[in-house]
């Protein structure tokens, strides 16, 4: 299976401190990966550094076997845990601004979505929750038929009761042969729409396998995790 | 690309600067028909005189808030533009914009090419109101007319001699003079983008004051190049100054083509500064 995502001995420093340490990972297409691992750990720096917002200080990070740059960005599909839209726009402002810039979106299933989620597009982003304006940010994004979906902690703003909503959407919403790699600590809600995990700490990839063969052993990820990173 | 990023932009500034023109025009307005009103003979003999003065106390505070105002849009509306350019940039908006399939270039460009427009349309603005203010109409334009007709009559009488002291004929000159203008505006904005850029790489969380010392350092070192680029042309030419202070058109011209020049390879320099920031050293937290 052709690879979507392809880190080699990739390096971030930030000044003395070692974001991420040498790493190598490659992610094939058409899978649902957790990014998992304790605050600080590294996973916003390797999302950072695909979505090409990072330089690697050494080492390479590959997208579709191309380092990030314009051709890149047309394939991936960002979500940062920031509240990235301008406050004076309305919803419906937002939805031109991505159809304008990402030739993949679709606008037809971004109103489908914020009509399911009953969100007004008339209202202005301003005048609208912390919580609902990160769902309209994961509409925006999962909106898109991108080939690779990097989703930096898109259930830790919302209530319990609206994360399975959020994962449900993410699920039926994505190609078949794209890639999700969702960075959380919240596993025990994203566990089951998982294919692979990866555990990363203090900038090193602990382990990357298959969910279902942890599941074969009578385990979760939750408890490996657990297990992995005790204290 | 650029196109769109414009469209945007021009959209975002034209919701917080139309807004702020039209108050202008309003005040402008305001305060000219309280004017007209207070100074006509029939409300003088007819309104009672306390109401008179009211209103033109109302009338002197509607000037000194316009002429505030007046003299702030230039201001404003620049503060406005270099805020735009790191809110948009270097704030959690950049997750956006710095990921969007375009270059950083085309980012650049998208707020310098708006900056121009905006601020050439606050300077009409403010013409356009200070006119309101205080032009009576017809003879406004009696005396534009009569000011051009004076203008006109005086460039063909004096053709040759003008071409002589400036070196190319008047039209020439003032297309020259506009690019110079344009010259200068664009330095004047890349100089506070790049100033944006480089403050927000050296300051970890002060970034207004990061980028007020960039600007300041910014300044230092325009100065000190200025003064070799002197240094240098006086060592080269010694009778230079010479040579600029006779009246011939060509010293003048010089003058023109080589602050064109300066002021484009300044630019250029920060452009290219800027772009270098964004593309390899942008630390959004």
């Amino acid at each position: 299976m052709a690879a979507i995502l392809e880190c080699k001995k990739l390096k971030k420093q930030y000044g003395n401190f070692t974001a991420l340490n040498e790493i190598d990972l490659t992610l094939p297409e058409g899978k649902i990966v957790g990014l998992l691992g304790p605050n600080g750990s590294g996973k916003t720096t390797l999302i950072k550094l695909a979505s090409g917002l990072l330089l690697p200080s050494s080492g390479e990070i590959l997208i579709a076997g191309q380092k990030p740059g314009i051709d890149t960005k047309k394939l991936v599909a960002y979500l940062p845990e920031r509240n990235y839209l301008t406050d004076s726009m309305k919803v419906s402002g937002a939805v031109d601004f991505m159809a304008d810039f990402y030739s993949d979106f679709d606008k037809n299933k971004a109103y489908d979505l914020l009509d399911k989620l009953n969100i007004d597009p008339k209202k202005t982003l301003k005048s609208l929750s912390k919580g609902t304006k990160e769902k309209v940010q994961l509409i925006l994004v999962m909106s898109r038929n991108a080939r690779l979906y990097l989703l930096d902690e898109p259930i830790g703003g919302v209530d319990p009761a609206a994360r399975d909503y959020i994962l449900d959407t993410i699920i039926s919403n994505y190609c078949e042969n794209a890639t999700v790699l969702i960075s959380t600590h919240l596993i025990a809600d994203v566990e089951s729409v998982l294919d692979e995990y990866v555990f990363i700490q203090n900038g090193n990839i602990l382990e990357h396998g298959s969910v279902e063969r942890i599941k074969e052993s009578g385990k979760t990820v939750d408890g490996l995790f657990r297990e992995v990173f005790r204290c | 690309m650029l196109g769109k990023l414009f469209k945007h932009e021009f959209l975002t500034i034209g919701k917080f600067a139309l807004p702020s023109y039209i108050v202008v025009l309003i005040l402008a307005l305001v305060g000219r028909f309280l004017t007209w009103i207070t100074s006509r003979q029939y409300v003088i003999d007819n309104v009672p005189s306390t109401f008179v003065k009211i209103l033109s106390i109302l009338t002197s505070l509607i000037t000194l808030l316009y002429t505030l105002v007046f003299l702030g849009i230039f201001l404003l509306t620049m503060a406005f533009l270099v805020y735009r350019f790191y809110k948009n940039f270097f704030t959690d908006e950049g997750y956006l914009m710095m990921t969007l399939p375009v270059k950083t270039p085309s980012l650049i460009l998208s707020k310098l090419s708006n900056a121009w427009i905006w601020i050439i349309f606050s300077g009409i603005v403010a013409i356009v109101s200070l006119i309101i203010t205080v032009g009576h109409f017809d003879e406004l334009t009696d005396t534009l007319n009569n000011t051009w007709d004076s203008i006109k009559s005086m460039l063909e009488r004096e053709e040759d001699f003008i071409k002589d002291e400036l070196g190319v004929p008047i039209w020439v000159f003032v297309i020259e003079l506009l690019v110079l203008g344009l010259a200068y505006l664009t330095r004047f904005i890349l100089s506070w983008y790049a100033s944006v850029s480089f403050g927000n790489l050296i300051a970890k969380k002060h970034k207004i004051i990061g980028t007020l010392f960039s600007y300041f350092l910014l300044f230092i070192i325009t100065t000190i190049i200025l003064s070799l680029y002197l240094t240098v042309i006086t060592t080269l030419i010694p009778d230079y100054y010479d040579k600029l202070n006779d009246s011939s058109g060509r010293a003048l011209q010089t003058v023109v083509f080589g602050s064109i020049a300066i002021y484009s390879v300044f630019s250029a320099g920060l452009f290219a500064f800027t772009n270098y920031i964004m593309k390899h050293k942008l630390n959004l937290d």
